[in-house]
């Protein structure tokens, strides 16, 4: 049977800014602009997840969306859901919650639990607007089919 | 790696034919894109770049400067322009989808700023149509 690949949507909301203590308040506002504010700002973020499996000839399914929801639930929403990520997330105690810092650490919790049901993360991809994404595909593989990739 | 995707718009009229054809053969090629009068559209442009997150701040660029670069390089000299008449970067060009998404690689790439490198730009004529190119040297 061959691989099948299904992708699923969940949302969050989230404040967060860009601040290095290393640097002056002026030095911050130059290299961040506005998003240096240290009282936060928010964002009502888009995290999509490619996941593809075997298809179970029974069940008809690669995996039950239903646990894939809760498991998005738990290793994504829960942990970062009305969270100062600045403050409250301990990955980004020391460095910054940027897209690119997320992606990675939305990619680090799914894929060993994906993995443990046989399943394989291909890409994962945070909006935190209409116009700005970051996606990962992880390190084994450079990018294999981003033509076909949001 | 990480890619990062940002998205811009623009309105431009365009007119497509071959100066070098006779009038029958520009109709019968292009079409009603073919209209002396012109057209325009809409136009939305992806831009996706990828690098490594720096290791103390997590960002693969500096997006304001990549912003500013964007804007007054592209965005700038194609929005509200005829891209048969208006920009020179589209001199003596045929103004399709896929001509304007190779010239503005090759306008953009030199000014990506650095480590970050452009990976791919998608420009989309309308809902239905859009054109995809990541440079001349990726082979497949």
């Amino acid at each position: 049977m061959a691989p099948v690949c299904i992708t699923r949507k969940v949302r969050f909301a989230a404040a967060h800014y860009f601040y290095l203590p290393e640097y002056s308040e002026a030095e911050n506002f130059q290299q961040f602009g506005k998003s240096a504010n240290r009282h936060g700002h928010g964002h009502n973020y888009e995290v999509e997840v490619a996941v593809e499996g075997e298809l179970n000839p029974e069940t008809g399914m690669v995996i039950n969306l239903t646990q894939l929801k809760s498991l998005l639930n738990e290793e994504v929403v829960e942990p970062l859901d009305f969270k100062n990520l600045n403050q409250e997330v301990p990955f980004f105690k020391d460095r910054l919650p940027s897209l690119e810092s997320l992606v990675l650490y939305i990619w680090n919790r799914l894929e060993p639990r994906l993995n443990a049901r046989h399943l394989k993360l291909i890409w994962v991809k945070i909006a935190e607007d209409d116009d700005l994404y970051a996606t990962y595909f992880g390190e084994a593989i450079n990018a294999p089919n981003f033509e076909n990739a949001p | 790696m990480i890619y990062l995707t940002r998205r811009y718009d623009f309105s431009a009229s365009h007119r497509l034919y071959n100066p070098d054809f006779s009038d029958e053969k520009n109709w019968a090629v292009f079409g009603k894109c073919n209209n002396p009068n012109g057209h325009g559209h809409n136009y939305e442009l992806e831009i996706t770049v990828k690098g490594q997150p720096d290791p103390r701040t997590g960002l693969i660029i500096d997006l304001a400067e990549f912003n500013q670069q964007v804007n007054s390089r592209i965005i700038d000299l194609l929005d509200h322009k005829d891209l048969n008449r208006d920009v020179s970067f589209m001199a003596d060009q045929i103004p399709t989808s896929e001509n304007i998404v190779i010239a503005i690689w090759n306008e953009l790439v030199p000014y990506i700023p650095a480590p970050a490198t452009l990976h791919k730009l998608r420009l989309m004529e309308s809902r239905n149509n859009y054109a995809e190119y990541q440079g001349a040297s990726l082979l497949r």
